[in-house]
């Protein structure tokens, strides 16, 4: 008897044939789930944007690519303007949602006092969640009674803050930060323990410190990390609905592509295949950017 | 193997759970009638109902509200899943597609006398709820739009001597002035402000563009809409520009600071500080009186226009009205919770907690009866955007304008026009040929010969 046969082996006897599929069975229940409830209504989204599907209870019939044309006649203009808004938010947000978990990622790893409490203040918004972030950011940001209006009225600022169409998407850019940053400080956490300690005594030999041990050492070993960062920041400003809806519900030149499909299904009163149309236009959109970003940071060698 | 068959088991389990948890929802084959509704401020009434409608079915009911911001979201899951029987709605969703093909047709309800329900409804409520003939929505009420005055406040200007009737500005020109003075006494610290205003949910930019319309479009021209879906006008009309320029002025009385101010702090902010003037719905009287009961507050149309003769009429629109779900199974039982509404001692407590203009003839507010009174005395017109055009740029359009008037003093009505105009000639093509607007027509001009179109 081959005393190197595995307890599955062993106990299940299973014949050699089978016994290569295994590994496929185990993930086929996983997979299902993701056919079902990912892949199954993204195509049915796919095939709703060829038709004038309105609801459950009324007819409808396809209609080619009238959706996709129509779309540009119809709605472009607004939509126009809501990518470009989209586009600022996410340029807005990522780089210091980047700057800030970094900088924190660093000093609670630099094994000073008080640094697991310091964790766990930064990473409180992401437990908290995004509806009492931006509940309290509301009453924070509330110019009839809020903290941050008296503030700015003693340096002489007049504003409206969340209700000014030239500041709103700052604030609103704030708000997400703070929200988030403690979830990117994780992974930054995460990247800077992952580096050998080794690294550091060789170029300390060298005479390297300080700054430069950061920038030359620190910094390329973290790029791994910086792009897993930045990765799920783009995508997720990209998406961005309920930070826009609990905080400006759109208003104020706010609306992100998000916020504006989600309005669209609620409100619009345009056909679920128009909306359907708009979605796949969003994910054609998101695509581009995303593999533009992929080849900018040369990610096809790269362990992401 | 062991961790193979581990996962083998979790990925196994956890699909089973999620197959079964889909099953159970799917399940949901009970007697109960789900109702649900917003305005979580009239739980406490809905309760009664509910109580009533036991009593009297031997059915379960099931009520849900949430509030009213979060409702569309609610609302439209719930229809999609078919997961409801009765719904509480705006009428003005009559004209809203996704909403209008889940209403059932209510033209079979009945009174508490046995007569049908629709003798007993008055028309401004009747006609709002009605798109081909046939009714849609059960009306509870209805809302207006008005300027709120502080009377002590007013005092300030001798409105005896300064106002033709006496007690409010019934011209522009009247109004304008008394906006002017008021902002003086801000200025030097003697009320807190002139237009007391909370921006920072958006929608309420539009009651301030919903009161003005009145005077300044429709009164002047009552068929101004009938020829901007024809496209026998545009945007950039001498009489809309005149209205943008009016809307202009009010919105610079408003403090650039109130765009971000919180609505729902608001009414108690009249109530216990010293503005001018609030340009609201009727719906917050009741805020108001429970803020500062000895508060004196007055209230009239905003006189947009030059002749005070048409300075006399308020927007209004039907604030909250019941339908039954197309896809119910239940519908006799959706038809009878409906009726047990407009019972009249529960719809007599219905409009005393609500403080709407009645939709049943002959009804009247009974509580704080001399302030509704006062708010309810106008003749109504229905509010401008709920004869919102498909497809035509409008409401949330004149939404925009209104608020980057109030936070930006250097945004001309030359932009403003242009704003709203543009996507009106870029889509003409679209909505004239592909929407259809025939439903608007029937609901609006139903007069209108087709042949001109």
């Amino acid at each position: 008897m081959n005393k190197n046969r595995s307890w599955f082996d062993k106990k299940f006897r299973v014949s050699p044939a089978i016994k290569p599929i295994v590994p496929t069975l185990s993930c086929l229940p996983a997979l299902i789930l993701i056919v079902i409830f990912s892949l199954s209504p993204a195509i049915l989204n796919l095939v709703l944007s060829f038709t004038d599907y309105r609801s459950a209870s009324t007819p409808f019939e396809f209609i080619g690519f009238q959706n996709y044309i129509d779309f540009f006649s119809l709605i472009g203009d607004e939509v126009a303007e809501v990518f470009l808004t989209t586009i600022k938010y996410t340029l807005l947000t990522i780089f210091p949602n980047n700057i800030i978990a970094l900088l924190a990622a660093f000093l609670t790893t630099r094994n000073l006092k008080g640094q697991n409490f310091f964790r766990a203040l930064y990473f409180m918004p992401m437990i908290l969640g995004s509806v009492v972030v931006c509940f309290v950011w509301g009453i924070i940001l509330d110019t009839g009674s809020g903290p941050m209006i008296k503030l700015l009225e003693k340096f002489g600022i007049e504003t409206a803050l969340l209700g000014d169409p030239q500041t709103s998407l700052y604030w609103v850019v704030l708000v997400t930060v703070w929200g988030n940053f403690g979830y990117t400080m994780i992974l930054y956490i995460a990247g800077l323990q992952g580096i050998d300690g080794t690294q550091y005594e060789a170029a300390a030999i060298d005479g390297a410190s300080g700054f430069k041990l950061f920038w030359y050492i620190t910094m390329p070993l973290l790029k791994p990390t910086f792009v897993i960062c930045f990765w799920i920041g783009i995508s997720g400003s990209l998406g961005m609905a309920d930070y826009i809806l609990l905080t400006t519900n759109g208003n104020y030149n706010t609306e992100t592509i998000g916020f504006y499909i989600l309005r669209m299904v609620l409100y619009g009163s345009g056909t679920q295949g128009m909306n359907s149309a708009i979605i796949i236009y969003n994910f054609i959109f998101v695509t581009t950017v995303m593999l533009v970003f992929k080849r900018l940071t040369g990610g096809k060698k790269e362990d992401d | 193997m062991k961790k193979e068959l581990k996962s083998l088991l979790l990925s196994s389990l956890t699909f089973l759970t999620s197959v079964f948890s889909v099953g159970l929802a799917g399940c949901g084959n009970d007697d109960s009638l789900h109702v649900i509704n917003f305005r979580p401020e009239d739980k406490a009434f809905y309760d009664v109902v509910k109580e009533e409608f036991e009593k009297e079915t031997g059915k379960k009911l099931v009520y849900e509200c949430v509030d009213t911001e979060s409702y569309a979201n609610f609302l439209t899951s719930r229809l999609k899943a078919n997961a409801v029987d009765v719904f509480g709605t705006e009428p003005a969703n009559i004209l809203s597609l996704n909403i209008f093909e889940n209403m059932d047709v209510l033209d079979d309800l009945q009174y508490s006398d046995g007569t049908n329900l629709w003798e007993h409804i008055t028309d401004f409520e009747a006609e709002q709820v009605t798109s081909d003939g046939k009714k849609y929505l059960a009306p509870l009420g209805s809302v207006n739009e008005v300027v709120y005055y502080r009377k002590d406040v007013m005092e300030l200007i001798n409105p005896a001597e300064t106002f033709e009737n006496g007690k409010y500005p019934t011209t522009w020109n009247e109004f304008v002035g008394s906006l002017n003075f008021f902002k003086q006494k801000e200025n030097s610290a003697a009320i807190d402000g002139t237009i007391l205003y909370g921006g920072k949910q958006g929608w309420p930019a539009s009651m301030i563009a919903g009161t003005m319309e009145v005077g300044a479009v429709r009164q002047e021209n009552p068929n101004f809409y009938l020829q901007l879906a024809k496209s026998e006008v545009t945007y950039d009309s001498p009489i809309y520009r005149e209205y943008l320029t009016k809307l202009k002025e009010v919105c610079s009385f408003v403090g650039l600071k109130q765009a971000g101010q919180d609505y729902n702090l608001v009414p108690g902010k009249f109530a216990r500080e010293k503005y001018a003037y609030m340009i609201d719905g009727s719906w917050i009287m009741a805020q108001i009186l429970k803020a500062n009961t000895s508060a004196e507050i007055g209230f009239f149309p905003l006189p947009a226009n030059d002749d005070a003769s048409k300075n006399n009429v308020v927007p209004a629109k039907s604030g909250a009205a019941m339908c039954i779900a197309k896809s119910t199974k239940k519908r006799d039982l959706a038809k009878k919770f409906i009726e047990i509404l407009y019972r009249e001692d529960l719809y007599q407590q219905y409009v005393n907690m609500a403080m709407v203009m009645p939709a049943v003839k002959g009804v009247e507010v009974t509580t704080n009866k001399e302030i509704v009174d006062q708010i309810f005395a106008f003749p109504t017109i229905l509010l401008v955007e709920n004869m919102a055009i498909p497809g035509v740029p409008g409401t949330d359009y004149i939404r925009q304008i209104t608020s980057d008037f109030i936070v930006s003093p250097g945004y001309s009505v030359d932009s403003a026009v242009k704003y709203i105009n543009d996507p009106l000639l870029q889509r003409a093509d679209n909505w004239q040929k592909k929407i259809n607007l025939e439903p608007w027509f029937k609901r609006f001009y139903p007069t209108e010969s087709r042949n001109d179109w």
